[in-house]
């Protein structure tokens, strides 16, 4: 009669779980899934697959404006228009990466973190979309409107120094 | 009597007895001068040079060929072999740290006689370089400021693409393609998304022929 009574427990105690584990399996899928490039452009994921200098953030520029940012097991995605890129991030150093971004597909690029002397050394490097599957049910998006912040304010700063000089 | 009805009734319906005027509203069979291929048309193509991040720089043009000949409609191809170039979108060495090299290649066109045939999306069947980052970084903290400044040594692979890869890529843009410069396969290929480019009509009644007829 225990026995019954803890079997019948236990299939409660699943029933419960169950979609909670379900709607956590649902959270992760949808956290990797990416949007659809807008019509007419391209975009690029940039992500950072976990590891070490977790703590560093990736702060990604084209052209010197802030695109995109990135911390680790994170990833954004930047609206680019067709043609070539060049993206670059800097801690103690600098890398820079060229990409070509084609209408209506998805570039990925991937920024990890090597060791450097103070801080970690970003490295900037093309990925692909099988790269991206692998790190992905990791991988949580940015917040967009916390990014659309920082962009803002590191415009402004970048037209305040330019007007300064 | 019988005889002469039968021998006029045969005379009437004999067609070589009446003169051929052509009608130019009927429909007349021309054979077309370009053949369309159209935009996104998956291709396969093969490298043509040794590449190597360690040598090579962005910029860098390379030649590439078709390694399958594209089917159009009408038994014709852009036959296999056809040659184009490809270029090097990003190029970086590798270095000390564990980074390995990057290499990202590009196709840009395909050429027949004069006319090029742009190409986009090349996707290169390449393994990444091996990355030696993980190794790097194991190396300092295993042995601290010793272990940090060897690691500084240990440098990832470097990324190569070897004369023969092969990869696929797309056609970029819709082209028409000169009939007098592509080849033919008697095996009858199944066309894949080839459409023939209609001649210019020449007024509202302008004859449509079987070809330019083919679904778009």
């Amino acid at each position: 009669m225990n026995y019954v009574k803890f079997a019948a427990l236990a299939f409660g105690i699943a029933l419960a779980g169950a979609p909670a584990m379900a709607k956590d399996n649902a959270k992760a899928a949808a956290a990797v899934a990416l949007p659809k490039p807008k019509p007419g452009m391209g975009q690029v994921v940039l992500f950072r697959p976990g590891g070490m200098g977790g703590a560093v953030k990736c702060t990604v520029r084209e052209d010197g404006k802030m695109v995109g940012r990135v911390s680790g097991n994170r990833f954004y995605v930047i609206d680019a228009p067709a043609g070539t890129h060049t993206y670059t991030t800097k801690t103690e150093s600098t890398d820079t990466v060229n990409v070509q971004v084609e209408p209506d597909e998805t570039t990925f690029v991937k920024c990890k973190i090597s060791m450097g002397i103070m801080v970690g050394r970003p490295n900037l490097s093309p990925s692909t979309e099988e790269e991206w599957l692998k790190s992905a049910p990791k991988m949580k998006p940015m917040e967009a409107e916390k990014i659309a912040a920082e962009i803002s304010k590191d415009d402004s700063e970048r037209a305040a120094k330019g007007s300064a000089n | 009597m019988l005889s002469l009805l039968l021998a006029a009734q045969v005379a009437a319906a004999a067609p070589d007895s009446i003169p051929a005027v052509p009608d130019p509203t009927q429909p007349v069979a021309v054979a077309p001068s370009l053949l369309k291929l159209p935009a996104l048309t998956n291709i396969r193509i093969r490298v043509l040079a040794d590449l190597a991040s360690k040598e090579n720089a962005t910029g860098d043009e390379f030649d590439i060929e078709l390694v399958e000949p594209i089917a159009l409609v009408g038994g014709y191809v852009v036959p296999s072999g056809t040659r184009g170039r490809g270029w090097v979108i990003h190029a970086d060495k590798a270095r000390f740290g564990g980074k390995p090299g990057e290499l990202l290649l590009g196709a840009r066109y395909l050429k027949i006689g004069e006319v090029q045939i742009p190409l986009r999306s090349m996707k290169i069947g390449a393994r990444p370089a091996k990355d030696n980052g993980g190794l790097a970084m194991g190396m300092t903290v295993a042995g601290g400021v010793v272990g940090g400044v060897a690691s500084m040594f240990v440098t990832g692979g470097q990324a190569r693409v070897a004369t023969g890869m092969e990869a696929m890529a797309k056609t970029a843009a819709d082209v028409e393609l000169p009939v007098a410069l592509l080849g033919r396969d008697e095996r009858s290929l199944v066309p894949v998304q080839a459409v023939v480019a209609a001649p210019a009509p020449a007024g509202p009644t302008a004859p449509t022929t079987a070809l330019n007829s083919q679904p778009r």
